[in-house]
């Protein structure tokens, strides 16, 4: 690296820093720490989720698989939108009408708390391990990058978690989704760029197709054939236990979708992000693979080279000095967002499945906003104090790897029976998770157990990825046998908790009933000037109340207590100001609109700001 | 690679149908009302989608 990527580096660091630290005074509640007070619109729930969902080393492992086994690489990102019926009308409705932030949370009124216990457990241990990793991972990147020794590692850990913790201790969600969208914007562009001058450099889209060897430009692996990497192992682990891990379990993209301004916004996002962001990040993460297969067969990459060096050696051959600083700015940012997101989702758990049940009962929200900025400060050092451990113990940072893959299964199996399957009970759900995991860990030293799910791989990869399939199937077979074999559950304790009973939560809670979605009108926007006449004190009202003519009451199709979101018609706010809003009985003249002062002020807007109101379903 | 195409979206239509069936069950994706209809045809574009990237790919991919 030349003094000048070094330069572009520490502007890019110090710009995402003092960035994310001015959202600071958008947080007044946990809600807004955990879910940044559910203002945000579709376009920017879903660039911030390409930040989070390219995890640490994806540019150097994808690239790596894309040099070995050509566009087949891509599998793993565009394997999701199965999941989509399910998630956007049953598991994520439940959540964001049911008014709960975590899985172990879910699980507390699904079950019983010692359920609640055991997956809080679980998902502590899963995810202060992976900001450790994510952190070691920097460390040892920057290391490299330096060409210092191995020593340097912890303190460009402690530097990268100040940072984090610089921008995510006050602002939370709201600073953690702002800087993962200039960093998911940051990593689209020098990926796509990289791959495109790629194309460009090796003549042109046709010769950089003739220059990729034969099974290269195929979509899928193929099924068995390659222990190391088949159709049918990836599309087990990445494709079903992984896409329902990540959309279902994983707490910091939960969270994410949770701050969408309705559930409508967040389904809108997931499409975006499904249909569109993750094939454009497939080709942003593996395209300086396929390239450098390209320059290989050209000759102009030597025969030694590593496939997990493709990703820089194209980096360093393409881009002059400066951009390639722009090139691993990118690559750090991946690993950066996503752990900002860990200990943001770390933070989350902590207090609402540990502080608020068993430590701290009782107490205001400003005293677990308190805990929340404390707690998240804890999940960020204890990420760090792992560290020097990974770094000494390379088996147990490997031993990590295999904890996740040893959780997602049965986690995915236990919600995924949760709601879909009303009879399932809480010795269901914990033979699943207990039973599950210990199997998992047992077919480690014990491989022949996943012989009969191996799909006729070869067992020289250690089957590696089929194992996933072998989950699935035990910690089903656990849960189904410990369900059928105890009571089922009390069916008025799981209203609003399954899929089939959604629909009876929402006639009993009609302001946030999910009916919303079963009605007819949808989208409908109005403008109008703000004309502010109310002194009333925000804090006083739960939610405020907003009058609207008779015209935008038909435009909107709201009735008196019905719910309205009221945006900045400035859209590039992105929602930061805005309020959410209950239609109150009187009426005003068309055009007009009346809010509380207290909105006014806490948004800066004043009589005859333009605002866009539109209702919330 | 066709065995590899066949297997996955035979298991991904068989969740997917799932997540159709059980939205129809409870009335959020029920064809009989336009709001139903719209996200039914969106969701199955949605899958048409990835279906056809990934076909196209197998057919004239190398």
């Amino acid at each position: 690296m030349e003094t000048l990527d070094f330069i572009v580096l520490g502007f890019y660091f110090v710009g995402i820093t003092v960035f994310g630290a001015m959202f600071g005074r958008f947080t007044k509640t946990t809600k807004d720490f955990f879910m940044a007070g559910q203002r945000f619109p579709a376009w920017l729930i879903a660039f911030s989720c390409v930040a989070t969902l390219v995890g640490s080393y994806s540019f150097v492992k994808y690239s790596a698989a894309g040099f070995s086994y050509g566009i087949a690489s891509s599998q793993t990102y565009l394997n999701d939108w199965f999941w989509m019926p399910l998630w956007m009308f049953g598991w994520f409705p439940i959540l964001y009408f049911g008014g709960i932030v975590t899985v172990p949370e879910y699980f507390t009124k699904r079950f019983n708390a010692k359920v609640r216990v055991a997956a809080t457990l679980v998902l502590l241990m899963y995810l202060i391990g992976y900001i450790g990793i994510n952190l070691f991972t920097l460390g040892t990147a920057l290391t490299g990058l330096a060409g210092l020794d191995d020593q340097w590692i912890i303190l460009f850990a402690i530097a990268i978690a100040g940072m984090c913790m610089a921008y995510e201790f006050t602002g939370g969600q709201t600073s953690v989704i702002f800087t993962d969208l200039l960093q998911g914007v940051l990593l689209l562009i020098a990926g796509l760029g990289l791959f495109l001058v790629g194309v460009y450099h090796v003549g042109g889209f046709e010769r950089f197709w003739d220059l990729l060897p034969e099974g290269h430009g195929r979509a899928l692996p193929p099924f068995n054939d390659n222990p190391k990497f088949n159709f049918v192992g990836v599309f087990w682990q990445d494709g079903l236990a992984g896409g329902l891990a990540f959309y279902f379990m994983n707490q910091g993209m939960l969270l994410r979708f949770l701050s969408a301004r309705s559930a409508g916004t967040a389904r809108k996002a997931a499409g975006w992000v499904i249909l569109v962001l993750m094939p454009l990040t497939a080709i942003a993460v593996a395209g300086a693979g396929w390239v450098a297969r390209a320059m290989l067969t050209s000759g102009e990459l030597g025969a030694d080279v590593e496939a997990k060096h493709a990703f820089v050696e194209v980096a360093e051959i393409l881009c002059a000095p400066g951009m390639f600083g722009i090139v691993i700015a990118a690559l750090l940012a991946a690993l950066m967002s996503t752990a900002d997101t860990l200990i943001n989702a770390s933070s989350s758990i902590l207090v609402n499945d540990f502080y608020k049940p068993f430590l701290v009962k009782n107490r205001d929200d400003k005293h677990y906003l308190k805990a929340a900025h404390w707690l998240s400060l804890l999940a960020a050092a204890l990420g760090v104090a792992l560290v020097p451990i990974y770094m000494q113990q390379e088996s147990i940072y490997a031993a990590h790897g295999m904890f996740t893959a040893a959780i997602t299964p049965p986690m995915a199996v236990a919600i995924l029976f949760a709601f879909l399957w009303p009879r399932y009970n809480s010795y269901g759900a914990m033979a699943s998770l207990a039973g599950g995991i210990i199997m998992m860990f047992v077919s480690i030293w014990v491989p022949d157990l996943i012989e009969p799910f191996s799909h006729g791989i070869d067992d020289s990869g250690g089957f590696k990825y089929i194992r996933a399939c072998y989950g699935v199937a035990v910690s089903a077979t656990f849960g189904i046998v410990a369900t059928l074999c105890t009571a089922p559950p009390d069916p008025e304790k799981i209203i609003g908790l399954t899929l089939w009973t959604c629909r009876q939560q929402a006639s009993s809670t009609p302001s946030k009933r999910p009916g919303k979605v079963r009605t007819t009108i949808l989208r409908t926007e109005t403008e109008a000037p703000v004309e502010s006449d109310s002194e009333s004190d925000l804090a006083e009202l739960d939610l405020p109340e907003l009058a609207l003519s008779a015209a935008a009451r038909t435009t909107l199709s709201v009735e008196t207590g019905d719910v309205v979101f009221v945006d900045d018609a400035r859209w590039w706010l992105g929602g930061l100001r805005s309020a959410r809003c209950a239609v109150a009985s009187e009426t005003v003249n068309r055009g007009e609109i009346t809010l509380p002062l207290a909105v006014l002020e806490r948004n800066r807007w004043e009589s005859g700001h333009r605002v866009v109101i539109s209702r919330v379903d | 690679m066709w065995d590899s195409f066949v297997y996955q979206y035979a298991v991904e239509a068989l969740v997917f149908g799932i997540g159709i069936w059980a939205g129809i069950r409870v009335g959020v994706l029920a064809p009989s009302n336009p709001r139903g209809r719209r996200r039914l045809v969106l969701l199955t574009a949605g899958f048409l989608v990835v279906f056809a990237i990934q076909g196209v790919f197998l057919i004239w991919g190398k």
